[in-house]
């Protein structure tokens, strides 16, 4: 993942509180993954947008910590995003 | 004659061997036969195969086709179908195998759950339903995983019946689980009504009960546990012989819905059917407790 890309939330994407999880739904595949509260906040930064660069930038207005410690916890979530269906590279 | 089903006053023009009273307030639906004939050899191509659904081969035909009518096609039975842009009338045309018993058969078990699922007036769950200390139980379980053999155990001993199959569920601002009809088919194959059954649960409660049925071996413990969170989100079902509004968005946000209005729990149940009574007693139980 760079953060030049453009990327895809799928329609069939939603975030649901179920009893005391805040959880990922994928609407084609029936999966779902439960999110804690962090990932909670990337996933309604990352729906707003559709280029990485602002996802991050925004985030990094949101939270006080290292470029490289978010640069990382953005790649792992957008690559487990992309595995569970929920978000598509978009090829430039 | 008029009937009251899914929580409607309905008028049928026929004699179909229906029995459940009418609350004696005007119908919001009437379903007649159309005076006019069908030729099938000349429609059939037009309608869009859905599914077999066990006895018969269902069609549908989307009103995109004809910007006017929805229609619902059960093989040799009946051509049913209603206005896609207003609510309130059901028309018919009986086919060669179209007899009252085979007309009111899929009237009630699939043709009306279409109807309330394609104006958006009810969300189908699929599972069994009964009413246990003046709260719904709801049984779910893959297919052949006894819903129906518990849920006929109850009613059996006098539980008015919620659902055998398909469980409305109203959505507003809360959930509101209704009562479908009162019939119960604890077999399958056989184009009938089933067993008449004498009490027909009225509650609409906006929560309920949901256990999911696991078998376990015949001399194992019962045990109930409780499931929450994203966990019930994978127990509860929609109807899948509903699943044609393509909505899948909407679909998945009832799901959650329903999974948050639900008490939800898992159920081990000994395999075998002497040990029913236990598995009753325990659910009644469970249910007195918990409340």
């Amino acid at each position: 993942m760079t953060l030049t890309e453009h990327y895809n939330v799928i329609p069939e994407a939603l975030l649901q509180k179920i009893d005391e999880d805040t959880v990922l739904l994928n609407g084609r595949t029936r999966e779902f993954f439960t999110l804690n509260d962090s990932a909670a906040e990337f996933w309604d930064v990352i729906q707003s947008e559709t280029h990485l660069q602002r996802v991050f930038e925004k985030l990094l207005a949101q939270y006080d910590v290292p470029e490289e410690m978010l640069d990382n916890d953005l790649a792992s979530f957008v690559t487990v995003l992309q595995e569970k269906g929920l978000l598509e590279i978009v090829e430039t | 004659m008029q009937l009251y089903a899914y929580g409607t006053e309905i008028e049928v023009d026929a004699a179909f061997p229906i029995i459940s009273k009418s609350r004696g307030i005007p119908p919001a639906l009437k379903v007649y036969e159309s005076k006019s004939s069908v030729d099938m050899t000349e429609n059939q191509n037009s309608f869009e195969f859905f599914r077999n659904n066990q006895e018969r081969d269902i069609y549908f035909l989307e009103p995109q086709r004809t910007q006017e009518r929805f229609a619902v096609l059960i093989d040799e039975v009946a051509l049913f179908s209603w206005d896609s842009q207003k609510q309130g009338n059901i028309e018919y045309t009986r086919l060669q195998d179209g007899t009252d018993t085979h007309v009111a058969y899929w009237l009630m078990q699939l043709v009306l759950p279409v109807y309330f699922t394609f104006f958006e007036i009810y969300f189908f769950l699929h599972g069994s339903a009964v009413e246990v200390e003046g709260e719904h139980a709801l049984f779910f379980a893959d297919s052949f995983g006894g819903k129906s053999t518990i849920a006929d155990y109850f009613v059996n001993r006098g539980h008015p019946l919620v659902t055998d199959d398909k469980l409305p569920v109203r959505i507003d601002e809360e959930v509101h689980f209704l009562a479908s009809y009162p019939y119960h088919r604890p077999y399958r194959g056989v184009e009938d009504m089933g067993r008449h059954v004498k009490r027909l649960s009225t509650l609409q409660p906006t929560q309920a009960f949901g256990y999911r049925l696991l078998k376990a071996s015949a001399d194992d413990e019962i045990a109930i546990s409780s499931v929450s969170g994203a966990a019930k989100f994978q127990i509860v079902r929609g109807a899948s012989e509903l699943n044609f509004t393509q909505d899948i968005l909407a679909h998945t946000r009832y799901l959650a819905q329903v999974s948050n209005a639900l008490n939800m729990f898992e159920i081990s149940i000994p395999w075998d059917i002497n040990r029913l009574p236990e598995v009753y007693g325990c659910i009644i139980h469970h249910i007195k407790e918990y409340k």
